[in-house]
C-alpha cells in the first residue's frame, strides 16, 4: 500500500548521492557487496540443501513402494517368455548389486547419494537394458526441454500481448467477453486440448502429422528437410500446451495491468500529454512485466513435468513417452530418475529466478 | 508495586521482518514502563504519531500479543500468566475500544453479538431474557434506540451507532480498566465530544482508562496523566497540562507546536527547525532515537540513548538538555492555550 | 457482503457443473434404457461396432457394449472419485493452513509453510502415476485417497493466506476479549468468512482430482476405476478415431472440457462475489 503512487522505476540513487561524502559512498557500496554475496551463498545453501532434501524423500518413495524390482524384473521375464522363470541366489544377488540393493538401507542410502547426486548414475534400465537409465533420459530430455520450453515462451508472450489489450479495451464490449471465455478455459488440461487438436487437425482436416518428432523415413540430419519435418510435428503437440496456458497468462496479465491502470503515475504521465504507446510501453508492461517474470521462470521449471501425457499422446519421444513406457514395465531405475530430473529443474528454475530477479526488480536491493 | 492496577515494566515487543532474505528487527515497543494506580477512575493518555508502537503497546496490555521482554501486570500478576478462571476474569474487567468501528464487527454475524457473546461466555445473564433486557438498557444509555440495532449488520449502521455500539458494550460489562486505541480518530466533531463525555462517565463511575490517541487536545479533554511514545519508546510522561503548557522533551515541543491554532490571522506552523543531522548520514543505533529529526542534537546524543531524567512536579523526559538543568535551549512557547484548543 | 446481485460467471458455472452432475448422479437409472439391465459393463450383448442409431445412440464398441451408457458410468465414476478426493484434499488443506495462518511467524507456520511449498514442487503426477503401478488393483477408494493427499497444498497455502489476513482483523481481537478461545475464534469468527475460499479450493482440489485420474486411466492405470479416461484410453489403443468411431474420444473430451469450464467459471464467481477487495476496486475505477 505504500508503495502506491510512487513510480517504482524512478531515478532516487543518484540525486542522493551527490550530499553523501565520497567515502561514505565507497563504504556503502562494499558493504552492499558483501552482503549481495552473502545472498547469493545463501541461496546456494538453501538449493543444494532443498536437492538434498528432495533426494531424500525420492529414495524414501521408492523404497516404501510395495514389492522390488527383482520382483518386477521376474514378472518381466514371465510376461515375456510366458513361462515362470526360476531366479537363482546368484542371479538374484547379481541383480541386487546391479540395482544397488545389496548391505542394509543406509549404505544403499549412501550409494545412492554418491551414484546419483554426484555421478549422474541412476544405475541400468529395464526398457533398454543394460544401456543406463540415465541415458534415457537424456537422450528424451532436449525433445521435451526444446518443444515444451518454447512453448511456456511462446504462450508467454502472447498472453501478455492479450492481456494488455484485454485490459486496455476494458470498457469496450468484446474484451470483457474475451476475458470471460479465457477465464473459463484457463484451466482445461493440457491433454484434453491435445486430443481436441489430434481429431481437428490430424484426422478431419489432415493438416498436420498426428505423431511423433519427424517423418519415420528421415534419419536425423542437420538439413532443411528434416528441421522442416521436426517443426511441423512439433505444431500440435505444442500447440496444445500454448492455447490453455496462453490463457492464463493473458487472464494475469489483465489483472496487473488493469490494477497499474488506476495508479496516480499512470494519470500523472497522461497529464504530463505523454503518448499511448509511450505510457504502455513505459509505464504499464514495465511495471506489469515484473511478476509475470517470476511466473515465466516458475513455469518454466515445469515445463519438464508439464505435460507428460501431451507427449504420451503425440508419440513425442520426450520425458512424458518415456514415463508412460517405464510405468507399463514397472522400470525402477528410469521412474526414480524423471521423478528426481523432475524436481531438479523446478528448484534450479527457482534458484536462477532468485538470482536474477534483482537485476531487472529496483524493489529489490 | 500490589498497589497498582495496570503496571508494565520493562516492556518490549520486537518484530522481525524479512528484508533481503534477513531478518531485521523492528522494536514496535522499547522497554516501556507505566503504571495507572488502583484508586479507579484514574485516566492515563499514550500519545504519539503513527507508527509509533502505541497500537502494539495496547495489544500488549491486552495481552493479545506476547510481549518479547518484561511484563504486564494486572493487580500485581503478571497478565501473560493467567490461565482459566484467572484469565477470564482478567478477560471481563479489561475491555478495550478499537479506532476502527468497521473491523471490529464480524460481518458474517448481526451487531448483537459482540454484546451478546460476552454476556454469554462471561455468565453475566441468567436468562435470555435478562440478557435482551441488559443489552437493551446499555443501548440507551449511549443513546441508542434498540429496535435500530439490535439484528441489524454492521454494514446496515453508521460509523458514529457502530462506535457507540462499542460504548455500550463497556456500559454492559462494567470493565475495570478500558483500553482505548484511538477510539475518535474516525469519527466527526460532534460525535466525539459526546464520545469523550460518556467516557468520562464511565470514569467517575469508576473505570480506569488507558487513552492511546495521536491528538493531544483529546486526551487534555480527558485529563488525568500522558506519556509520549516515540519510536516505541517512552520520551517524555507528566500531568497531561504540563505537557501541553511546558513540555521538555523536543519531540513533545514539536507535537505540541503543531497543533492548529483556531485563528485565522495566525498561519499554522509548518516548518520545523531543520536536523541538526545532515542527511543521508548513517547513524549508529546506539544513540537518541530522535536524533535524526533533532534540532538540538548534540555529541553526546549519537553515542548515548538518553535516560529519563526528573524535572519536577511529576514530569520527565529523555534528553540530554535536561542533563545540565538549564532546561530546553531556544524558545518554543507552547503555541495555543488549552482552553482554546477543547 | 450479503448482495443480492449474482456474479453471472458463478451462476454460468453453477448451471454447467450442476447439469453434468445431475446427469452422472442419475446415470443407474439413465443407462440401463440403452445397455439393458445387465449394466453397461456387460459383454457381448449387442451387436460390435455398430454406428449411431436410435436404439444406441452413441454406438456400440468391439465388446458389443453401449457407448453412451459406459460414457455415462464413467462420467459417474470420474465425479465419484474427483468428489472423494477434492473433499479429502480439501480438508487437509484447510488443517494445514488454518494452522498455519493461525500461527503465522511461527516455528509452526514455518514448518507447515516449508512442507506445503516442498509439495508443490514434487511432480504429483508420476509419483501418483508410479503409486499406481506398482501397487496392483488399487481399489477405487485407495486412489481416491491418494489423489486426494496429493491435491492439499495448493488450497492449503491459499487457506493460509487468507487466514494470515482476516487474523488481523480487529473482530477477532474483540472476540477474544469476550472470552472467546483460539478454538472458538477459529470456528466462529474465521471460518465463516472463508466459506467462499473453501468453495475455491474444493473446486480447485476436484479439479486437479480429475485431471490427473483422467490422465492415470489415459496411460491405462487404477483400472478399478472406470473413468471417462478408461473410454479415452480405449479409444486411443483401438485408434477409433481412423476407424470412424471418435465418439468413443470425443464425447468424453467434450464433456470434460464442458466440467472443468463449468468448476473454473464457479472460481472465478466466488471470488468476484466474496471478495471484498476485488469490490473495492470495482467501485473505484
Amino acid at each position: 500500500m505504500e508503495r502506491r503512487g510512487a513510480v517504482p522505476h524512478a531515478p532516487q540513487e543518484s540525486q542522493l548521492a551527490d550530499s553523501v561524502p565520497n567515502t561514505a559512498l565507497r563504504a556503502a557500496r562494499i558493504v552492499r557487496r558483501r552482503r549481495v554475496l552473502m545472498v547469493v551463498v545463501r541461496r546456494l545453501g538453501g538449493y543444494v540443501l532443498s536437492i538434498w532434501a528432495a533426494f531424500t524423500v525420492t529414495f524414501i518413495f521408492f523404497h516404501l513402494i510395495p514389492g522390488s524390482p527383482i520382483d518386477a524384473y521376474a514378472q518381466q521375464m514371465e510376461n515375456q517368455f510366458g513361462q515362470q522363470v526360476p531366479l537363482s541366489s546368484q542371479v538374484i544377488a547379481f541383480w541386487n548389486k546391479e540395482f544397488g540393493l545389496n548391505g542394509n538401507v543406509f549404505e544403499q542410502y549412501y550409494r545412492y547419494l554418491t551414484n546419483t547426486l554426484l555421478r549422474g548414475n541412476m544405475g541400468p534400465s529395464f526398457i533398454a537394458f543394460p544401456e543406463p537409465a540415465s541415458e534415457l533420459i537424456f537422450h528424451a530430455l532436449p525433445w521435451t526441454v526444446g518443444l515444451f520450453g518454447s512453448a511456456v515462451l511462446i504462450s508467454w508472450i502472447m498472453g501478455l500481448v492479450a492481456g494488455l489489450l484485454l485490459a486496455w479495451f476494458k470498457d469496450t464490449v468484446v474484451a470483457p467477453t474475451l476475458t470471460t471465455l479465457a477465464l473459463a478455459g484457463a484451466q482445461i488440461p493440457y491433454y484434453l486440448a491435445a486430443l481436441g487438436l489430434v481429431f481437428l487437425f490430424a484426422f478431419i482436416l489432415l493438416w498436420l502429422p498426428q505423431q511423433g518428432a519427424y517423418a519415420a523415413s528421415l534419419t536425423p540430419h542437420f538439413d532443411f528437410r528434416f528441421i522442416g519435418s521436426v517443426l511441423k510435428h512439433s505444431i500440435l503437440p505444442g500447440c496444445s500446451l500454448v492455447i490453455t496456458s496462453f490463457l492464463g497468462w493473458a487472464i494475469s496479465t489483465r489483472a496487473l495491468v488493469v490494477s497499474i491502470m488506476g495508479e496516480d503515475f499512470l494519470l500523472y504521465a497522461e497529464a504530463k500529454g505523454l503518448r499511448t504507446g509511450t505510457i504502455l510501453r513505459h509505464y504499464v508492461l514495465r511495471n506489469a512485466m515484473l511478476p509475470q517474470i517470476t511466473g515465466l521462470g516458475i513455469s518454466l521449471g515445469f515445463a519438464v513435468n508439464g505435460a507428460y501425457l501431451v507427449s504420451y499422446i503425440f508419440n513425442y519421444p520426450g520425458i512424458g513417452l518415456l514415463l508412460v513406457n517405464a510405468l507399463t514395465q514397472l522400470d525402477y531405475n528410469v521412474l526414480e530418475g524423471i521423478v528426481l530430473i523432475s524436481i531438479v529443474t523446478v528448484l534450479t528454475a527457482n534458484l536462477l529466478l532468485d538470482l536474477c530477479l534483482p537485476l531487472v526488480d529496483p524493489r529489490i536491493e | 508495586m500490589s498497589g497498582a492496577l495496570l503496571e508494565t515494566r520493562s516492556l518490549s515487543r520486537v518484530f522481525w521482518q524479512r528484508r533481503l532474505g534477513r531478518p531485521v528487527q523492528v522494536r514496535a515497543v522499547s522497554d516501556v514502563n507505566l503504571t495507572l494506580g488502583s484508586s479507579g477512575g484514574e485516566v492515563l493518555s499514550v500519545v504519539g504519531e503513527s507508527g509509533s508502537g502505541k497500537s502494539t503497546l495496547a495489544r500488549l496490555i491486552l495481552g493479545l500479543d506476547r510481549p518479547s521482554a518484561g511484563n504486564v501486570f494486572y493487580r500485581g500478576e503478571d497478565v501473560a500468566r493467567f490461565v482459566g478462571a484467572k484469565r477470564r476474569q482478567f478477560r471481563r474487567e479489561v475491555q478495550a475500544v478499537f479506532q476502527d468501528p468497521y473491523a471490529i464487527f464480524n460481518p458474517f454475524y448481526t451487531v448483537d453479538r459482540v454484546l451478546a457473546q460476552p454476556l454469554r461466555r462471561f455468565h453475566l445473564a441468567s436468562s435470555l431474557h435478562e440478557a435482551q433486557q441488559r443489552m437493551e438498557d446499555s443501548l440507551r444509555a449511549v443513546d441508542l434506540r434498540p429496535r435500530d440495532v439490535l439484528g441489524r449488520y454492521p454494514h446496515q449502521l453508521s460509523g458514529g451507532e457502530r462506535q457507540r455500539v462499542m460504548l455500550a458494550r463497556l456500559h454492559l460489562l462494567r470493565p475495570q480498566l478500558v483500553i482505548a486505541d484511538e477510539p475518535v480518530s474516525m469519527i466527526d466533531a460532534a460525535l466525539r465530544t459526546m464520545f469523550l463525555n460518556i467516557l468520562l462517565d464511565f470514569r467517575d463511575a469508576g473505570m480506569s482508562c488507558l487513552f492511546i490517541t495521536h491528538n493531544l487536545e483529546t486526551s487534555y479533554y480527558l485529563g488525568g496523566n500522558a506519556l509520549v511514545l516515540y519510536q516505541g519508546r517512552v520520551v517524555e510522561r507528566a500531568p497531561i497540562d504540563r505537557i501541553l503548557h511546558a513540555p521538555k522533551h523536543p519531540y513533545t515541543q514539536m507535537l505540541v507546536s503543531s497543533i492548529p491554532v483556531p485563528d485565522p490571522k495566525k498561519r499554522w506552523k509548518t516548518s520545523l527547525p531543520e536536523s541538526a543531522i545532515e542527511s543521508g548520514e548513517t547513524v549508529g543505533s546506539a544513540g537518541c532515537p530522535f536524533l535524526v529529526r533533532c534540532p538540538y542534537a548534540m555529541e553526546v546524543c549519537r553515542r548515548q540513548d538518553p535516560p529519563m531524567m526528573s524535572v519536577g512536579d511529576g514530569q520527565e523526559a529523555a534528553c540530554f538538555l535536561l542533563a545540565d538543568r538549564g532546561g530546553v535551549r531556544g524558545s518554543m512557547a507552547p503555541m495555543c492555550k488549552a482552553e482554546e484548543s477543547g | 457482503m450479503r448482495s443480492t446481485h449474482w456474479d453471472g460467471r458463478l451462476l454460468a458455472g453453477m448451471v454447467i457443473t450442476g447439469l453434468i452432475v445431475v446427469v452422472a448422479a442419475s446415470e443407474p437409472w439413465l443407462a440401463p434404457f440403452w445397455s439393458g439391465a445387465a449394466g453397461p459393463t456387460a459383454v457381448g450383448i449387442f451387436a460390435s461396432w455398430s454406428h449411431p442409431q436410435w436404439a444406441h445412440p452413441l454406438g456400440t464398441n468391439q465388446f458389443g457394449q453401449d457407448i453412451l451408457a459406459l460414457t455415462l458410468l464413467g462420467l459417474r465414476n470420474s465425479l465419484v472419485v474427483g468428489l472423494q478426493a477434492g473433499i479429502l484434499g480439501t480438508f487437509i488443506g484447510i488443517c494445514v493452513g488454518f494452522t498455519s495462518g493461525y500461527f503465522g511467524g511461527t516455528v509452526v507456520d514455518e514448518a507447515l509453510r516449508t512442507v506445503t511449498d516442498a509439495w508443490l514442487v514434487i511432480p504429483s503426477f508420476p509419483l501418483i502415476a508410479v503409486l499406481a503401478a506398482f501397487v496392483r488393483n488399487l481399489s477405487v477408494t485407495e486412489l481416491a485417497i491418494i489423489l486426494g493427499i496429493f491435491s492439499w497444498a495448493g488450497a492449503a497455502r491459499a487457506i493460509r493466506a487468507q487466514v494470515l489476513m482476516l487474523r488481523s482483523m480487529a473482530y477477532v481481537d474483540m472476540a477474544r476479549l469476550s472470552g472467546a478461545g483460539h478454538i472458538a475464534v477459529i470456528g466462529q469468527e474465521l471460518l465463516p468468512n472463508m466459506y467462499p475460499y473453501l468453495g475455491v479450493g474444493l473446486a480447485s482440489s476436484i479439479m486437479g482430482a480429475i485431471g490427473s485420474l483422467v490422465g492415470l486411466s489415459i496411460i491405462g492405470l487404477g483400472q478399478n476405476a472406470f473413468s471417462l479416461g478408461t473410454l479415452i484410453q480405449y479409444g486411443l489403443s483401438e485408434g477409433v478415431l481412423s476407424i470412424g468411431f471418435s465418439q468413443i474420444i470425443v464425447v468424453p473430451v467434450l464433456i470434460l472440457i464442458a466440467l472443468f469450464v463449468g468448476l473454473n467459471l464457479i472460481n472465478v464467481g466466488l471470488d468476484v462475489q466474496f471478495n471484498p477487495r476485488l469490490k473495492g476496486s470495482k467501485s473505484r475505477g
